[in-house]
């Protein structure tokens, strides 16, 4: 099989796309908390994107369609091949027995959370998730979520399914009922601030996984820079994963939005 | 003395409206009269200069004779990039440098002639006839398919090693690829002397990360016997000053590889986006701020260079200088920003800017640049942080056995050698950010350390 075919393709309710990719260099070495460079075809943009799975021969992601390139990934199918994919990239997610550890992840951030949820279970914790989206259709992959978790709390903005609200929400009422000694959280980036602010006023660690802009993904180009406690860290070899509490989220949000203008001018 | 021929390029109202090559290089007639010029020095002072080792007063001397593929031949035998290094040596601080005729005026134009036969030797597949080369069937991994990685990677193929290339990046060549913009370095033209080094046998594997795809002791089990590392610049450097965070300011590492590696200068055809904006400061005064300058000039934007100390300090090469001034690239000489202020979208607006002098020469022996108090602001769309880089981060911290200096770079021992048995390394990660052909030197001595470590004569 060419390197790169994708074996497996799923079309979640939210429109995001699972797939289950043939590359054993890559899959092989993956451990939870790294991700993949991933060049759709010849002339792509280089799009980050975070592990799910990882066995000897293949990995899974899931992709959201967002912009021009995310879009073009989706519309692969089984049985194609992508150009390239470049990885396992970033460090692994620190691993050990914290006791009990809440998860908080939105919309399609439940996939990089799966892992790690995977890896901490396995290391003896006791796992709290927390999933929310806008609204229920958003709400994807618990039947994978489902597995690695002690307790499963689902919320949606609208109340269309689970609990009505914000994540944050029902994470703060978790951190009254129940010791946390550990969260991560996996999201959106202004709801990772929001959680970050949470559990600092509960003084509880908290590790972020971010999703930068990057270039080569392997420190060269500094595209991933990020505030971390008053200095210049780099996403894709200081992280992906890091100590929330010291991330500038709000530098990170305008980072994040800086080629917004031109993407329009492609997907026109 | 008859007088050096001058190089043709294109005008510079015309060449800022387009990437093509500026540099025109040398048509046959001008090539045999420079040639000409050549002594034939005995001695060939101008060799000692070369850390490529290139017979230099040999090629030309075929050249005067108009034996052009013979002249092609010497090159190659000792340098596999010689279209590249033609085009990108600093040559007056090398080879020419040391011309006896330097003395007297203008030293041979030793760069220009090179690129002349590299050319020709391309335009007329000189390279069709590869000599069969007798393999040892010894592997031999390289990492980084940069200058010193490629030259290490040739030089041993040629020698009969089994060589694998792994280069990170989904094309080969690095900085020359990602870099050195096409207007100085045609992309065709690395293409070429990368597809000459895969025809000596040389097996690249791109996309593939040597610290996380393969590790030390998986390569050995493997079969390969010693490994050369020549994984180059990383992580940009910025000057910790306020607003460097905003967007569009970038590290000359990230807007150069979006426009030469990701071809963002044909936005939207190639899907990789860069905005340099009606105005642009680029911070520096090497050569990849002056090619920073240059592609943001292409890029429509009106640019304002900032360099902390004066033009004769500058480490960039006078002609990169002299062609970004001629492109109208504006120069502020003892000038530093201090701080960056932008909009309420948080994207870069303003430069505010510290005039400078010249105290005390420093440890470099440049006079050291000093406050003076006084600041100037520049309205501006985008900044470019052109400092230089750190060496990448990625292989030391994977790879434990290899040692490195408090500044991130490999320590290695005379011989190229790093604290590895068996791994070598070169080029920028050894030193620090320096020059293509100063990769080259290395990857070739590693080369030759490489085949006598395994017993190779």
């Amino acid at each position: 099989m060419d390197l790169n075919t994708i074996i497996d393709k799923k079309i979640y309710s939210d429109g995001s796309a699972y797939f289950k990719i043939y590359n054993p260099d890559v899959a092989s070495n993956c451990f939870a908390g790294n991700f993949v460079i991933l060049i759709a075809r010849e002339g792509a943009e280089r799009i980050p994107l975070t592990v799910v799975e990882y066995e000897k021969e293949w990995l899974s992601i899931l992709v959201q369609p967002i912009g021009f390139s995310t879009k073009e990934i989706v519309a692969f199918e089984k049985g194609e091949s992508f150009s390239g994919m470049l990885g396992p990239l970033g460090k692994k997610m620190h691993n050990e027995n914290y006791g009990t550890v809440m998860f908080v992840a939105g919309g399609i951030g439940i996939a990089p959370v799966i892992p790690q949820m995977m890896e901490l279970k396995k290391a003896g914790n006791k796992i709290i998730l927390v999933h929310g989206a806008r609204t229920s259709n958003l709400i994807v992959m618990e039947d994978l979520a489902q597995q690695y978790t002690d307790e499963y709390i689902i919320c949606t903005d609208d109340g269309s399914r689970g609990e009505k609200g914000i994540v944050t929400q029902s994470a703060e009422k978790i951190i009254n009922s129940t010791k946390i000694n550990h969260v991560v959280t996996i999201g959106p980036l202004i709801m990772m601030k929001y959680v970050a602010l949470l559990t600092k006023k509960y003084d509880i660690a908290t590790t972020a996984s971010l999703n930068t802009i990057m270039l080569d993904g392997t420190g060269m180009c500094g595209s991933c820079r990020v505030e971390y406690d008053g200095e210049v860290k780099f996403a894709c070899v200081d992280g992906p994963d890091m100590d929330a509490h010291k991330i500038n989220f709000d530098v990170l949000l305008a980072r994040n939005s800086r080629f917004v203008s031109q993407e329009k001018e492609v997907l026109i | 003395m008859k007088n050096r021929v001058s190089m043709r390029q294109q005008n510079p109202s015309e060449r800022i409206k387009n990437y093509n090559e500026v540099a025109l290089g040398y048509s046959e007639e001008e090539a045999f009269e420079e040639a000409s010029r050549c002594l034939e020095c005995k001695n060939a002072p101008c060799m000692k200069g070369c850390p490529a080792q290139v017979l230099i007063p040999h090629f030309i001397k075929e050249i005067k004779q108009k034996n052009l593929e013979k002249a092609y031949e010497i090159l190659k035998q000792k340098n596999s990039l010689p279209a590249v290094c033609g085009r990108v040596c600093p040559q007056e601080v090398q080879c020419e440098e040391k011309c006896v005729l330097k003395n007297k005026g203008i030293p041979v134009a030793i760069g220009r002639l090179e690129r002349f036969v590299a050319d020709y030797g391309i335009k007329n597949n000189f390279d069709k006839n590869f000599k069969k080369i007798e393999k040892n069937n010894i592997k031999v991994a390289v990492v980084g398919s940069g200058p010193s990685g490629i030259t290490c990677a040739a030089d041993l193929a040629l020698l009969g090693y089994d060589v694998t290339l792994f280069e990170a990046l989904h094309e080969p060549g690095g900085v020359m690829v990602y870099g050195i913009p096409e207007f100085r370095l045609p992309k065709s033209i690395v293409k070429y002397e990368i597809e000459c080094i895969k025809k000596l046998g040389v097996d690249i594997k791109l996309n593939f990360l040597f610290g996380k795809n393969a590790s030390l002791k998986s390569l050995k089990e493997q079969g390969y016997k010693a490994l050369f590392i020549g994984s180059g610049a990383g992580l940009p450097k910025f000057m910790n000053i306020q607003g460097e965070e905003l967007n569009n300011c970038y590290s000359a590492n990230e807007f150069l590889t979006r426009i030469n590696l990701l071809k963002a200068f044909k936005f939207p055809e190639f899907k990789t986006p860069v905005f340099a904006g009606s105005k642009c400061v680029v911070v520096g005064g090497g050569n990849v701020a002056m090619d920073a300058a240059r592609c943001a000039k292409r890029l429509g934007a009106d640019v304002t260079l900032v360099y902390r100390r004066t033009k004769q300090e500058m480490p960039a090469r006078e002609e990169e200088v002299e062609h970004a001034h001629e492109e109208g690239v504006k120069f502020e000489f003892l000038t530093n920003p201090v701080k960056y202020t932008g909009d309420e979208k948080g994207c870069v607006k303003k430069a505010i800017i510290e005039k400078m002098k010249l105290g005390e020469p420093d440890s470099s022996g440049r006079r050291r640049p000093v406050n003076t108090g006084e600041f100037i602001e520049i309205e501006t769309d985008s900044v470019i942080v052109a400092i230089g880089n750190s060496p990448n981060p990625l292989i030391p911290s994977e790879i434990p056995e290899i040692e490195v200096t408090k500044w991130g770079t490999m320590v290695v021992d005379e011989n190229f050698m790093t604290t590895a048995p068996g791994v070598f390394a070169g080029g920028d990660i050894v030193t620090g950010a320096a020059t293509v052909i100063e990769a080259i030197g290395a990857g070739k001595k590693a080369a030759e350390a490489i085949n006598k470590y395994l017993g190779g004569k």
